[in-house]
């Protein structure tokens, strides 16, 4: 039976689509300002108390660069006092002051990216030079302000030979974990799809080969850990939207907490509620670590068959000989919607 | 750890997010930033720790738990739990005669 939840304990904050970086792996194409008006502090202030007063106890802060708004001190402090509060950061604006302020803030747990074990490879995909180093000075700043701290890197061509090293030097630098994710389909890293993508085959043996230095995690989603976390998934982005989760970005919205109060789009959006059931047309049977869930994730299952209730191709018993290197036309849409 | 003459109690702050669905009870400590999952027999435990004595939670306990625990399973798992909550900073311990209870006291739940 699929896991449910009456109400979401756990809420992402898509917080801004602005960045200091220009990352070709960007899948929300962020810009150093704004394309559109994004939530004001006040509307995030009351989004955050409205979510706490509806039991939502853990939140996941993310972008764009949080770090990138100016307001994100105020947002942090008001989200700390009431959500264990998670932040993904490149890390670039990270300094020891930074670090300290963070820690003071009540964040609980920092994720640093970092695409690459040496600057050539992690300031190619950040596209400016110099991240690579303040991104790993990050990760020390943030252990040594007494954060607990992982590192992120998402696994694709160019950097697929520095997996183990990037595991070695989070290790280094005092992470605690690595999560080591799969490339999605979203934002500017569609253009740069032929460059970066890798066979299933190609991605599973990478992983199969990782050898984590003790005492440190490794994280990864592949089978038999293929999870559909839709039936938890619960997002707003900044400009208010309701997408259920981050990787559903450009697929989903389920209306804007300005109009609509998010609970409302949990308990009554058909859509919303037809993910988070969980139904699936067929599953792996041996994707056992995945919390009960069913099919894999519905982002990529998406993307690739055009449908939500497909089987998830990166799964390998579940892949059907879909090329993951082969990007389905209709993602490169404008509004990508797929075809009948 | 030893606990003479304590009471206790939920620390100040601490957010409690009941999750029946999983049977468990999700705890959030933002003075030492984590969150914590707990199963419904400690769920029982942090529910009793109002400002009670030892003596007090343990006989409270026992009476919530049996008969599938005995009395010294419940004390022992009592225990346990209350030295672990104590670390994590979900429970603290405050001045007490023994016999008296502290200013009752509730976490805030998050309904």
């Amino acid at each position: 039976m699929t896991p449910s939840f009456e109400r979401p304990p756990k809420v992402t904050f898509a917080l801004t689509e602005t960045c200091n970086l220009e990352c070709r792996h960007c899948y929300a194409d962020c810009k150093k300002t704004g394309k559109r008006p994004e939530l004001s502090t006040g509307e995030w202030f009351g989004l955050i108390d409205y979510l706490a007063a509806n039991g939502v106890i853990q939140t996941y802060i993310e972008g764009g660069e949080p770090l990138h708004r100016p307001d994100i001190f105020r947002i942090l402090r008001r989200a700390a006092g009431k959500m264990m509060t998670l932040l993904r950061t490149n890390g670039t604006l990270v300094d020891a002051a930074m670090a300290r302020r963070l820690k003071r803030s009540g964040v609980g747990h920092v994720f640093v990216d970092l695409m690459g074990a040496c600057r050539e490879t992690h300031d190619w995909f950040a596209g400016v030079d110099g991240s690579f180093a303040l991104a790993s000075a990050a990760v020390k700043h943030l252990v040594g302000a007494g954060i607990k701290t992982d590192v992120l890197t998402i696994l694709n061509k160019r950097n697929a030979g520095e997996i183990q090293a990037i595991l070695e030097l989070a290790h280094a630098l005092g992470a605690q974990r690595v999560g080591v994710l799969r490339l999605y389909p979203l934002g500017r890293v569609k253009r740069a799809w032929p460059e970066l993508a890798l066979s299933l085959d190609e991605q599973m043996r990478v992983i199969a080969a990782l050898q984590p230095p003790a005492g440190l995690g490794l994280m990864q989603s592949w089978h038999p850990r293929d999870r559909n976390c839709c039936w938890q998934s619960a997002t707003v982005n900044a400009f208010g939207d309701s997408i259920g989760c981050p990787y559903l970005r450009e697929y989903v919205n389920h209306g804007n907490v300005k109009d609509v109060p998010f609970m409302t789009m949990w308990d009554t959006n058909t859509l919303y509620k037809t993910l988070r059931a969980g139904e699936v047309e067929t599953s792996c049977a041996n994707c056992d670590t995945n919390d009960g869930s069913r099919g894999g994730c519905r982002s990529t299952a998406y993307a690739f068959r055009g449908s939500w209730t497909a089987p998830d191709p990166f799964c390998p018993t579940l892949n059907d000989g879909v090329d993951l290197r082969v990007l389905p036309e209709w993602l490169l849409q404008e509004n990508p919607a797929p075809s009948d | 750890m030893s606990f003479p003459n304590g009471c206790f109690r939920k620390t100040r702050r601490l957010r409690i997010r009941p999750v029946p669905e999983r049977e468990v009870c999700l705890v959030y400590t933002p003075k030492s930033p984590n969150l914590y999952t707990l199963n419904a027999t400690a769920w029982v435990v942090l529910e009793l720790c109002d400002g009670r004595s030892l003596a007090s939670l343990q006989k409270a306990f026992h009476s919530a738990v049996e008969p599938l625990m005995s009395e010294r399973e419940a004390a022992e798992y009592l225990l346990v739990s209350l030295r672990d909550m104590i670390e994590k900073s979900i429970v603290e311990v405050v001045p007490g005669t023994g016999s008296q209870r502290a200013r009752p006291q509730k976490g805030r739940v998050a309904t």
